[in-house]
This record gives structure tokens, C-alpha cells and sequence, in this order.
């Protein structure tokens, strides 16, 4: 039965946020990193494993079309990266893996329908009905990459997205059901233009809250969006982003947010500095103010960090020096909710979340991979499944069922 | 004698073809007319894990933008530790030298290029990840493409994951040449030749033509079936190379950097 626009979900639904060595900034200088393996498929097949174990929906994989930058175009050295074709990734994880779901990014901008039809579906069909394709329209930086190097904007690139993903879906009508009648549809994005894209075709929809009050009224909007079209509420689920940092007293989160902050090495937070801000920050003495004057005729926007110029300018308090900046920069552990605690602490946040309608489950990050996963997975997970807030094993063998979805329409 | 498999569209035969000693399966793109939902690319991806060690090559067609392509080959080469290889395939009407098809394997190469074998440090102490004085813009402003770089992966582990062309198109770039059965191995390949075989042929016609020296192996379609045990029977008694990755296998050198001063 289909709630109303305002009923909370039984069950979380929990999608595991794949980036290379963990969704800290620093986590490839973890010890426990090996960094040799990190752009093999074994490393992805074994993590892949872990959050079935955990009984996760689906392991996701993000998309960039340009390299990660510092300033004036060099690349940033000190960053691990995370761009492996992600659907390379998926197609390879359908033939390592089984029950859990293969989501992965793909531009509606930089890719023809009958190419995202094609993979996505075949993807679909290899994986027995598991595959989820996150719809996005990529960021400015990728348009040097395809063409004359003028991006288009953002309403040529949303009117295209629209037309695209109904070209797509009418291929995939064509070709017949998969064993999930069709690739599920993701999105991410918070604007209007997301909303109404959101409510037309998202089955899961990433976000970003910073408040569970944020998430209530997004969430009863979106559903009553696609109530309005003629879905059901339940067809669209409603995930943030979220990192867990476990730790059993505060004395022990307390002592791994500083581990993470000294991973955070001066040389990466130079290069971190200069990837926000597109500005040489080697020469910039840390106890002077800082130096906005200077910073703003060459300031871009950075969609691949999720910073527009605005954005960028309003993060420094007034009268900042570069030092206190860069420690806030470098203390950040994510920019997404965040818990922390035992996991009866961790629990209850994602519990409270979800009985008060603030979503529908998490698209959660770990801070170290495998480390935090594992212990996410043997710790948390164990007590979100004694309160009966998360599934014990999997009901069903497709993303679909794990998403608890309706038929594909 | 090199042994190839075509297997079905979805890879079907893939890993009994691995078994009985096939040393690549190749996955011909499917026709702009064909149902949705065979993408060979992804079919190969998928064999990395359900296959050991063969190589593992996919046709590709060049509507996908060069970007795309070198990114989904080097990623597919690096996730599979040097398994890759890959069949560039013209537009519709278009013949491998055009202007455009030329231009688009250029940029592929480029791109493969722009990360030298060795920009990747892991150096945790000093925190580099890669180095940046081995990673460069190609800054390539053709005719059909305008590609500014670099790939946001690194350089493949087989340096150019294996080209396979058809014999016709070869060029001196061209790893393994496609030829029809029975055609006379022309004296300027470069590479190896590689003839189509089905498997309704008899085994003794293909043992005579490889031994009088017309070609480097046979890539074996048709039924399933009949191709695998076709496979079965060319292969016995053969000497496989072990370990290593496609090009060692087929006993091709490893190219180096050949577009590093384009920046």
C-alpha cells in the first residue's frame, strides 16, 4: 500500500557510496590503504561483497568527465582519484557479485540515449535486474573534454536531460522487460528544476539535508510532486548523503576525528585550498587574512566539490585568517550528515530519521574502505535489524525489490 | 597459435571457451539497428570476472566521443590488471580513413598518453598521490574533435590496451589485423593476423593455413557449440603463455609514450 505524502518508511534503505579508498578526503594516506589496489577490480568486488554482507541496496559509483584541479589547470596531485568509468565498474561488479544493487553516474549531457539505453540496460540483463542508472547533466569542467569546450547551461543542459532519459526509457520499452523491468532511475539534486525532474522520473533521489526538518519538508514536497503526476508516493525514495563515525566512547571519536585530521597533510590542504578557490595558495603566508581581494577575479565554480563562487565566498567568516580557514578545511569530515557514537548512538540517528519521515534510508560513505564499512556493517547494522528498522536478508534478487518500488511504469 | 572465441551476445560460451584454452574473446558492437541491451563493451567488463586471465576485447563504436572511449579502455585495462583490448568501429558509410575516424583514435591515443607510466606515487609521507609533472593537457583542437585533457585516469597498465582492426584498415598502430579466412597474408602487416573461423570448419584446413604461414591464430564464431569444440581440438597439445597481461599473451611488445610532447 502507498503512504500518503507524509508517512515515514518502515524499513531503511541503504545504498553504500563507493569512492576509491573511502569518502574522507585523506583516506588513501590511511594505513590500512593499499594503495596498489585501489583502480583493481578486486578492491571493488571485495567491498562490494562486504556491503551485501550487510545487506546493503546497492553499492553506488559517481561519474567526473575532467581530472580534479588545483589552480590554473594543474591537476591535484595530492587527491586520490576517484574517475574510473563507473559504469565499467558496474558492468565488472554484475559478473563479481550477487543480490546487491549496481548503481553508476552517467551524463545525459556527454552521452547519446541509445548508448546510456544500451549499457544500462545490458548492465541490467548481466546482473539479473540489479543495475540503477543516476541520472546527472555533468559539471562546467567536462565540457573542455567534449568539443568546443563551451559547457552548455543549465537550462539547455535540464531541457536536454528531460528529453534524453524519455528517449532512454522509450528504448528500454522497446527492448522488452529486464528481470526488473527496467534500470532503476536515480538523481541527485535539490533545486526546483530537481524537484520537478525528481517527481517525473527519480525512483531514488540522493540528497544533501542539514537538518531533519530540511529533509520532512523535501520529502513530503517530492512525494506530493509525483503524487501530483500520478505515481505513488512510494515510488520515489528519498536518500541523503551520510557518514557514520563510530566510535564506542567520545573519547574514541574524540581521538579518530584527530587521526583523520593529521591524514589531512599540509601539502593536501595546500592543493584542497587551491582546488576551491582556483588560486596559488604554496606562497600564502596561514596568519594573514584571507586574501579575497586577490582571489576573486580568477574564481571558479567547482560542481566535481560542490561549490559554486557564492558558496566558496560565504564559507570565510569575516576577518578569517588562511590558518583558521584551512583547520576548519581540514577538520571537515564531510559534507554531508554525519553521526557519531556507539551504534546503538549511530542507530538511533538513522532510526530517528526515518520514523520522523525525514527520508527513506541513507546513501551512506565510509570514512576508510574496508575499515569503517566493516565495522558499520558488523556493529550498526546488527542493531538497525534487531529494531526491526532494517532488512535481516534479502527479499528479492533485484534493485527494485531491494528499493521496494513499484513495477516500472 | 593465437586462439580467439566469439562468444554470444551476452557472452554466452565465454568461460568454457577460457577452459578449453582461448587466449581472448572478442565481442563485435552491436549494429545501430539491433534490439537495445547487448552493449559489447559491457559484456567484456563483465568476463573480467567471470573469466581468468584471457583477454578480453570488445568493438567499439567511434560515435562515442574519444573521451569516453579512452576512459571506459583504460579503466577496463587497470580493473583487470592488463586484459583489454578493443576494435575501433567507423560510422555507418564511413571508412577507417576518413578524416574523422583517423582523428578520433588520434585523441584516444593522446589521452592514453597524457598520464606517463609512472605518475602514479602513492606516496603517503609526502602526500602525493600522483605526480603532477607526469599528467598533461593534449590540448588537442582538430577538425571534428576539441579534447583539452588530461584523461582523469591513468595511463593503461598495457601502456594501449590491444588494437584490433580489421586487416583492411590496419595500420602500422594495429595490433592484431581481423582477416576472412583464406585471404593471403600481405607482406606489409605489422602486426599479427588473425583469420575468422566458424565453427562448422574443419580443423585440419585451419592447421594447414597456419602452418604454411598465412596467419598468427583464428578467431572461432558461429554456434557455440560447434566454436568450442572447434576451440577444443585447435587448441590441444598448444603451449599457453602463462601470467602476464593480453599483449604478453599474444607476444606483443608494450608501446611506450608516443604522444608525450604534444603538451
Amino acid at each position: 500500500m502507498s503512504g500518503g505524502a507524509e508517512t515515514p518508511g518502515a524499513e531503511l534503505h541503504l545504498g553504500f557510496w563507493m569512492l576509491t579508498s573511502g569518502g574522507h578526503v585523506a583516506s588513501w594516506r590511511h594505513p590500512a590503504t593499499e594503495t596498489s589496489r585501489l583502480m583493481t577490480i578486486e578492491h571493488y568486488a571485495e567491498t562490494a561483497r562486504l556491503a551485501a554482507r550487510g545487506k546493503f541496496d546497492m553499492m553506488f559509483f559517481e561519474d567526473t568527465l575532467a581530472a580534479r584541479e588545483g589552480h590554473g589547470g594543474q591537476i591535484l596531485g595530492e587527491a586520490s582519484i576517484n574517475s574510473l568509468d563507473p559504469v565499467v565498474q558496474i558492468a565488472a561488479l554484475a559478473g563479481a557479485t550477487r543480490d546487491i544493487g549496481l548503481a553508476a553516474s552517467y551524463s545525459t549531457t556527454y552521452h547519446a540515449p541509445r548508448v546510456l539505453a544500451d549499457k544500462y540496460m545490458t548492465v541490467d540483463r548481466l546482473s539479473g535486474g540489479r543495475a540503477g542508472w543516476n541520472m546527472v547533466t555533468s559539471g562546467n569542467a567536462a565540457g573542455r573534454n567534449f568539443g568546443s569546450g563551451a559547457h552548455p547551461e543549465h537550462e539547455a543542459r535540464y531541457g536536454k536531460a528531460h528529453e534524453v532519459v524519455e528517449t532512454v526509457k522509450a528504448l528500454w520499452a522497446e527492448a522488452g522487460p529486464s528481470p526488473q523491468g527496467r534500470p532503476v532511475l536515480i538523481q541527485a539534486g535539490m533545486s526546483q528544476w530537481g524537484l520537478d525532474f525528481a517527481s517525473s522520473y527519480g525512483e531514488a533521489i540522493f540528497a544533501a539535508f542539514r537538518t531533519a526538518q530540511d529533509g520532512q519538508a523535501f520529502r513530503t514536497n517530492l512525494r506530493s510532486a509525483a503524487m501530483a503526476k500520478g505515481r505513488p508516493a512510494d515510488a520515489v525514495r528519498v536518500l541523503p548523503g551520510f557518514m557514520p563515525i563510530l566510535g564506542s566512547t567520545a573519547k574514541e571519536v574524540a581521538e579518530k576525528k584527530a587521526f583523520y585530521r593529521e591524514l589531512v597533510h599540509p601539502a593536501l590542504l595546500r592543493g584542497l585550498l587551491s582546488e576551491q578557490f582556483n588560486f596559488d595558495f604554496s606562497h600564502v603566508p596561514f596568519d594573514k587574512p584571507f586574501p579575497l581581494d586577490e582571489i576573486l577575479p580568477t574564481l571558479e565554480e567547482r560542481p566535481m566539490i560542490g561549490g559554486t563562487r557564492e558558496r566558496f565566498v560565504k564559507d570565510i567568516r569575516e576577518g578569517e585568517t588562511v590558518g583558521a580557514y584551512a583547520e576548519r578545511l581540514a577538520a571537515r569530515i564531510t559534507g554531508h550528515l554525519s553521526a557519531e557514537g556507539g551504534p546503538e548512538a549511530i542507530a538511533d540517528f538513522m532510526e530517528t530519521w526515518l520514523k520522523s519521515g525525514a527520508c527513506d534510508g541513507f546513501i551512506m560513505q565510509a570514512l576508510q574502505i574496508p575499515l569503517e564499512l566493516d565495522a558499520f556493517v558488523n556493529e550498526v547494522v546488527p542493531v538497525l535489524q534487531s529494531r526491526g528498522v532494517f532488512r535481516t536478508d534479502y527479499r528479492g534478487s533485484t534493485l527494485r525489490a531491494h528499493l521496494d518500488l513499484p513495477a516500472a511504469a | 597459435m593465437i586462439l580467439g572465441f566469439r562468444p554470444g551476445p551476452l557472452g554466452e560460451g565465454a568461460a568454457a571457451a577460457a577452459a578449453s584454452g582461448a587466449d581472448f574473446v572478442y565481442l563485435p558492437a552491436a549494429r545501430p539497428d539491433a534490439a537495445v541491451g547487448a552493449d559489447a563493451l559491457s559484456v567484456a567488463a563483465c568476463l573480467m570476472s567471470l573469466t581468468p586471465d584471457i583477454g578480453l576485447a570488445a568493438e567499439i563504436s567511434t560515435a562515442w566521443q574519444p573521451f569516453n572511449v579512452a576512459r571506459a579502455l583504460a579503466s577496463f585495462d587497470l580493473l583487470s590488471r592488463g586484459r583489454c583490448g578493443w576494435s575501433p568501429r567507423p560510422l555507418d558509410g564511413e571508412s577507417a580513413d576518413a578524416p574523422r575516424f583517423r582523428e578520433h583514435l588520434e585523441v584516444v591515443f593522446k589521452l592514453f598518453d597524457s598520464w606517463d607510466d609512472d605518475a602514479l606515487v602513492f606516496d603517503k609521507a609526502n602526500a602525493v598521490f600522483a605526480d603532477r609533472a607526469k599528467v598533461r593537457r593534449i590540448r588537442h583542437a582538430g577538425a571534428y574533435f576539441t579534447v583539452d585533457g588530461p584523461l582523469n585516469a591513468p595511463r593503461p597498465p598495457q601502456g594501449h590496451p590491444v588494437l584490433i582492426q580489421p586487416l583492411g584498415d590496419a595500420t602500422a598502430a594495429t595490433d592484431v589485423a581481423l582477416a576472412p579466412f583464406g585471404v593471403e597474408r600481405p607482406a606489409s602487416a605489422a602486426g599479427l593476423v588473425v583469420m575468422e573461423a566458424d565453427g562448422a570448419d574443419a580443423p585440419e584446413r585451419l592447421k594447414a593455413a597456419f602452418a604454411a604461414g598465412a596467419c598468427d591464430g583464428f578467431l572461432v564464431g558461429g554456434e557455440i557449440d560447434a566454436a568450442l569444440s572447434l576451440l577444443g581440438v585447435m587448441g590441444e597439445g598448444r603451449a599457453v603463455a602463462d601470467g602476464g597481461d593480453f599483449r604478453a599473451r599474444l607476444g606483443l611488445a608494450r608501446p611506450g609514450i608516443r604522444y608525450g610532447a604534444a603538451a
